[in-house]
């Protein structure tokens, strides 16, 4: 018995050998190891998820072989079908080497011969990421009909991702713009749509459904951004359509008859509605608070003839103070970045939690930008009103809505780039003088099937700094009740 | 004697379903089909794990594929039906012990059969049935109540999680045999079989905060249903058919093998009179429709109108897309039921099928954009969140027609993924690596149709973007023959005139139709009939129409031989 015992260790123990043994002979490559997702370079917090990669389609091979070597200690090696890098090894090595490089070998089996790439290098943050996690709405890239969808939370520091709430539950409604008030999880609001929609808000566990319209503002509150107090909520009021493109390039544009901004009043269900942010030939959208709370960035354009004029629909970006001990607008509309001069159209500003910079995307025309090849992140130094595009983490595809980590080190925003449909979410670093890093593709246990295999985009991505609890089934029931919060309009001219 | 007799009776009723669904009923074998995109990953397995009914899912889905090949469509569905058949008789002859209950044992599976009519009922619950009637066969055979318990204790929560809520049917099933097997122990018995339905039902609720789904939804059964807002109460009747089945042997043994059969003939008679309730023939013609257009088989589809005018929305459109296909629904379109301009490209509607058979007319006129959003909504319409591997398939092909090739080729590595697509899929993707998606006859001649002027297209002014697809390319014979009947079926005579102008500028096409227009114009102004573009036939034909509408009036009997102009069209049908 004890000899079959010892047979069998030692055969499963040369198993594992052969099956991890050291490439010898490997014909080198002068080439970078064509990879996905493309980890080439990239900044990583030493939090984050093992960056598992495999060969992309057109450079199928047999097997796999890398080993990772820390600047500072460390190594490991993996072999197999795809790199799949062991969680707990893979987070002591990226902690041994924080503030350091890790060296990537890769090396290819093809037709019985290995292939060794030129190594590359993954450099690890010295910032932390002081996040949980991200929090996020999966859905089709869809035109005006919707399957399954939802809005999902994914630990960053592994693949385990987990339902905030699914429409299955529902069945029929839609979910979206889920916002925590910076990356906080006890305070966060997000939309319902259908037949039984509402805004939810919930606060430290108690949650509230308010009616969807407000009939005297003759619309639904959309694009919410919380007020650092969490006493108010900015939204904009959208009358939305969409139309769709004829020609192959194009697919999709929303553009909006009119849009308000107005600001919520959470503890009295009071709609702010200024005459100032209300203009009849204005459309002003997306509205988001500065760190202090004195001020509310937002967009604006003239409004125009729709559908017919919908390339000249251009915002600007603008902004006005906020009284928040009055709950007030105060001061003039002050426009901060003139994009109408430079031809182009500003939407999704959303300031750095520090007060430092304010990200955007720019694009040619309208505010949809995920449906705009073009579109790219910006960044708008507030010290000096300068903005620069982020060349290094933009591409050629869509890059779009975006949002920051709460310590304004990291940011997160969908891209286009991988099929240039279905939308995934990117996060990078960015340094006090507003430089950012190559980003990286959030990372999956099999990303080259996950990604390849989904059907789903991921949008309106934010941080969590710890995980968003949330009974959906509770929530189901009281999605489908009747009973909603009405809401009061005060109109200040 | 008995034996054969009971296996005689099984292979009729087996050859019977087959020839029902192989001869009658194949296009609904499609559109089964087609609701569902069955993966052949790992990944698709694990996913199904991860809910309960999952694996009953999966394999109903692993058989639907098979539909795609009519024949062995029909024979899976009656060998299923057979295996169900065989099932109930073995519960019944294990409670009754004896074989002359076969008759009456097919009750219920013909209940089921009606049930299949409503084109909602998923084969997962066809599986889940039969699993639990084979588990209910296997547990009978148990007979220490040691094994029995652990059957039922472990058994009955890992059935409900491969197969889903039929887990009542098999404790109701293990509750008659308790009942049945201890007559010593009635109480006891009892007590025990009121327990077993008891924790079925409360796996049902222990599992239910698991899964992102209504607790209602749950005890019907995930993809049981379609539509996951509907209860079908049939669902419950069709289990409760078999319980009772089961149930009622033990009495029925006891009376003579003509009341076996005499129940069979009930059965009959309840499945008969409500025959036309479950298979609707409406329904049944839309997806007749559906799937004579998804398989292109136009000339099929005229026939079919032939036969019986088409009178719905889908089957008026479908009928048109067919007349265009093979040039002649400029002569011929007044032929059929005509609903306005909407029959030839109907509004959006959230309604799977008929956005594909407007999807469909959309890609074969070469508006791309507009054919690959109506495929798409379409997939997305479907009530129980699969996806479709026809829509997938022409997405596909959409998207590599427009350049979009990183898109097209994920969705081909899906169809890589099926059984039935994958060569397909293998075939096109090469067409991408290869640079050859230009000389492919018909994605090559559908490139060269795009048009270059973008604009949001507009559903109140479709017959302009015709005009734009024919003007890109006069030899796109489908728009025009839609351009040239779209204001046809406006009653809009003037914008005839101008659309005919503006075709005969590029294209010598002048159909009958088009003469009948004309020539209508003309006499409305008291202009006389151009000879070069209307025949002399025709004027007389009009004369004629004219005669009989003034001296008969319009609800004249005798106009009826006119019922095929578009005078009658414009004149009458108003």
């Amino acid at each position: 018995m004890k000899l079959v015992t010892y047979i069998l260790l030692l055969t499963s123990a040369l198993l594992i050998t052969a099956c991890t043994s050291r490439v010898h002979e490997a014909k080198s490559v002068e080439a970078l190891p064509p990879i996905f997702p493309d980890y080439v370079d990239v900044t990583v917090p030493a939090e984050i998820a093992p960056l598992n990669f495999a060969f992309d389609f057109d450079h199928e091979h047999d097997k796999m072989d890398v080993v990772i070597k820390g600047s500072k200690t460390g190594e490991l090696h993996i072999q197999g079908n795809y790199a799949n890098f062991p969680i707990k090894q893979w987070h002591q090595l990226l902690e041994e080497n924080r503030g350091g490089d890790l060296t990537v070998t890769v090396c290819g089996k093809r037709d019985g011969k290995w292939l060794k790439y030129q190594d590359f290098k993954i450099h690890v943050s010295a910032d932390p990421l002081n996040e949980w996690g991200l929090t996020y709405r999966r859905i089709a890239p869809g035109y005006e009909v919707y399957s399954k969808m939802g809005i999902y939370q994914r630990d960053l520091s592994n693949f385990d991702e987990f339902a905030i709430i699914e429409n299955t539950l529902t069945q029929g409604q839609c979910y979206n713009c889920h916002t925590a008030n910076r990356t906080n999880p006890d305070q966060f609001v997000f939309h319902v749509r259908g037949n039984h929609g509402a805004t939810m808000i919930q606060q430290n566990g108690e949650h509230e459904w308010l009616k969807a319209v407000n009939d005297s503002l003759g619309g639904a509150m959309v694009y919410p951004y919380w007020h650092p107090s969490g006493r108010y909520i900015a939204f904009s009021t959208n009358q939305t359509r969409q139309g769709f493109h004829v020609v192959p390039d194009e697919r999709i544009e929303v553009f909006d008859l009119s849009s308000d901004v107005l600001v919520y009043d959470i503890g009295k269900h009071e709609i702010l509605l200024d005459s100032l942010l209300s203009r009849k030939d204005v459309s002003e959208n997306c509205p988001v608070f500065s760190p202090d709370g004195r001020t509310i960035y937002f967009t604006q354009c003239t409004q125009k003839s729709y559908p017919l004029e919908f390339k000249d629909e251009k915002y600007n970006l603008c902004r006005i103070g906020f009284d928040p001990e009055q709950g007030k607008i105060v001061g003039k509309i002050d426009t901060l970045f003139n994009a109408v001069d430079m031809g182009k159209s500003v939407t999704w500003p959303k300031p750095s939690y520090d007060g430092r910079f304010l990200m955007f995307t720019l694009l040619d025309y309208g505010y949809f930008s995920i449906w705009h090849k073009e579109s790219d992140q910006w960044l708008l130094d507030l010290a000096t009103g300068e903005a620069h595009p982020l060349t290094d983490a933009n591409s050629d595809d869509a890059d779009s809505f975006h949002n920051w980590s709460a310590d304004s080190r990291w940011f997160v925003f969908t891209s286009r780039r991988g099929d240039g449909l279905y939308s995934r979410l990117y996060l990078a670093a960015i340094d006090e003088n507003g430089n950012p890093t190559k980003p990286f593709l959030l990372p999956q246990k099999n990303p080259l099937e996950y990604y390849d295999q989904t059907l789903y985009s991921f949008n309106t991505p934010d941080f969590t700094s710890a995980k968003v609890d949330f009974d959906a089934h509770k929530a189901a029931t009281e999605i489908l009740s009747p009973e909603r919060i009405p809401t009061q309009l005060i109109v200040n001219n | 004697m008995m034996n054969w007799k009971k296996y005689i009776l099984m292979l009729l009723f087996g050859i019977a379903v087959f020839c029902f669904w192989a001869f009658g009923h194949r296009a609904v074998l499609s559109y089964q089909e087609q609701m569902q995109m069955f993966q052949t990953t790992s990944t698709y397995l694990w996913e199904h794990l991860s809910w309960p009914g999952g694996i009953a899912t999966y394999i109903g889905e692993f058989l639907t594929q098979f539909y795609n090949n009519y024949w062995i469509g029909a024979a899976i569905i009656s060998i299923l039906l057979m295996l169900m058949y065989w099932a109930t008789a073995q519960l019944c002859k294990q409670i009754a012990s004896t074989d002359k209950l076969y008759p009456f044992a097919l009750g219920p599976v013909l209940i089921m059969m009606l049930y299949m009519g409503d084109i909602n009922v998923m084969p997962s619950f066809i599986v889940a049935v039969l699993c639990a009637l084979l588990s209910a066969v296997w547990f009978f055979c148990l007979k220490h109540y040691i094994t029995q318990g652990v059957g039922v204790l472990i058994g009955l929560p890992v059935f409900y999680w491969l197969f889903g809520p039929t887990s009542l049917l098999l404790a109701l099933l293990m509750s008659i045999k308790i009942f049945v097997s201890y007559p010593k122990h009635r109480v006891g018995a009892a007590v025990i079989s009121v327990f077993i339905a008891a924790y079925a039902v409360a796996w049902i609720f222990l599992d239910s905060t698991m899964v992102n789904h209504p607790i209602d939804y749950q005890f019907v059964g995930i993809n049981y249903y379609r539509i996951p807002t509907v209860c079908p109460v049939m669902e419950f009747i069709v289990e409760a058919c078999f319980v009772a089945v089961v149930a009622l042997s033990i009495y029925i043994e006891r009376t003579s093998s003509y009341v076996s059969w005499g129940l069979l003939l009930v059965w009959g008679l309840i499945c008969a009179s409500n025959w036309s309730k479950f298979y609707d023939s409406k329904t049944l013609e839309l997806i007749d429709y559906d799937y004579l257009v998804r398989t292109g088989k136009w000339e099929a589809i005229i026939k079919k109108a032939e036969k019986q005018q088409p009178d719905l929305p889908m089957s008026v459109a479908a009928t048109n897309l067919a007349l265009g296909m093979t040039g002649q629904l400029g002569d011929r379109a007044f032929q059929f039921y005509q609903n306005g301009a909407e029959g030839l490209l109907p509004p959006f509607q959230r309604e799977s099928n008929s956005m594909w058979v407007t999807a469909e007319a959309y890609f074969q006129l070469g508006l791309v954009n507009t054919a690959q959003r109506f495929y798409f909504e379409g997939m997305e319409a479907i009530p129980n969140y699969r996806k479709s591997v026809r829509c997938i398939k022409r997405l596909a092909e959409t998207n590599m027609i427009n350049g979009q090739y990183e898109v097209a080729k994920k969705y081909l590595r899906m169809l890589e993924n099926t059984t039935f697509y994958s060569k397909w899929a293998k075939r096109t993707e090469k067409l991408i690596a290869d640079n050859a998606v230009d000389a492919h006859p018909l994605y090559g001649r559908m490139r060269r149709s795009h048009l270059q002027e973008d604009f949001l297209f507009s559903e109140t002014e479709r017959d302009k973007v015709l005009g734009q697809l024919f003007l890109k390319n006069p030899q796109n014979s489908l728009a025009m023959q839609y351009l040239l009947v779209y204001p046809m079926l406006e009653r809009n005579i003037p914008k005839l005139m101008q659309y005919a102008q503006v075709v005969q500028e590029h294209v010598a096409y002048n159909p009958l139709h088009c003469q009948q227009g004309i020539a209508l114009h003309a006499v409305q102004n008291q202009q006389s009939i151009p000879d070069g573009l209307v025949p002399a036939a025709v004027t007389d034909h009009l004369r004629r129409f004219a005669k009989t509408m003034t001296e008969q009036g319009k609800s004249s009997p005798a106009l009826d031989q006119f019922r095929s102009t578009l005078w009658h069209y414009l004149l009458i049908n108003e």
